[in-house]
């Protein structure tokens, strides 16, 4: 019995270093910055899944604000509706650490400055992927961080 | 960051490399916290709690108001700009003009100098572009330290 506890810590220690490893290459890659640690050092035993709840709160604003700023761009642009999305948009990806979509953001409110509707749609379509890139990142955290919660868990069952 | 009036030029933060210095909380200040986006809401509040700060939030720039209109005291007011309702300009200058002794802090991803000096013109201490930091908070508690 304590052979397989000691396994489970090994595994629960392995997974919590390739989180750490993931997180590295997403910061390499200029995908999360110094703020997605800040957040993640908030999570504490009183909170375990508070990075989760924040990655899904994100996603779930994120994926409104495009779907309205997409609206705001179709035919004749409304700039400031656009400005309005983009700016919320911007602080709740740089609240999460999300670089590059911050930056895209940044990119896109300048573009609407100069009302260009050919400047915003480029530089949306790279926002979209952007948040895509994201997307998918904080997803794999996510699940890394539901399976770390789940054998942490497991492990303290008697 | 955007300085109110008063305020002064030079300014230090203690920021160590790689960790937080945390200021002494023993004077358990307050903080509301008016923002709409939920998001926000829930990261200014683990950061600041973290600091062993006592938070409430709302949602808009009149709640913040009739708070402090029905009696609520905070040493420290974070407001965003955007939000329904009653914006973050608006109700500062409603709170101005309340006379509400609190440090008033206005937090937004408005990054432009020019929008940041409308919303310090409403009557704001402080300006901050979102996100909210360690280091920000650090600031804050200092001058509310020095204030104390």
């Amino acid at each position: 019995m304590e052979k397989e506890e000691e396994e489970e810590e090994m595994v629960g220690t392995t997974l919590s270093q390739q989180l750490r490893n993931y997180i590295q290459t997403m910061h390499d890659q200029g995908i999360l910055d110094h703020h997605f640690d800040h957040v993640k050092s908030l999570q504490n035993e009183e909170n375990p899944q508070f990075v989760m709840e924040v990655i899904s709160m994100f996603s779930h604003d994120a994926e409104i604000g495009i779907s309205q700023a997409t609206e705001f761009l179709n035919c004749v642009v409304d700039f400031a509706k656009v400005i309005c999305f983009v700016h919320q948009l911007k602080g709740s990806s740089s609240s999460i650490g999300g670089q590059r979509m911050a930056m895209a953001c940044r990119e896109l409110r300048h573009a609407c400055d100069i009302r260009s509707k050919e400047r915003c749609l480029e530089i949306f379509g790279r926002l979209k992927q952007e948040y895509n890139t994201l997307h998918e990142c904080l997803n794999t955290i996510s699940q890394m961080e539901r399976t770390i919660i789940a054998n942490e868990t497991r492990r303290r069952q008697p | 960051m955007v300085l109110g009036k008063g305020a002064s030029s030079s300014l230090s933060m203690n920021k160590v490399d790689g960790a937080e210095e945390m200021v002494d909380n023993s004077n358990n200040f307050t903080v509301l916290v008016a923002d709409d986006d939920p998001l926000i809401q829930k990261l200014h509040e683990m950061h600041l709690k973290k600091f062993g700060l006592k938070v409430q939030v709302v949602e808009n720039g009149k709640k913040a108001v009739d708070l402090c209109h029905f009696g609520a005291t905070f040493n420290l007011i974070l407001i965003d700009k955007e939000m329904p309702v009653m914006d973050g300009a608006e109700a500062t200058k409603e709170l101005q003009a309340m006379g509400v002794n609190s440090l008033i802090v206005g937090v937004t991803s408005r990054d432009s100098p020019y929008e940041k000096q409308a919303f310090m013109e409403a009557g704001l201490d402080y300006c901050f572009e979102k996100p909210l930091t360690a280091d920000k908070i650090n600031f804050l508690l200092q001058e509310l330290n020095k204030n104390n």
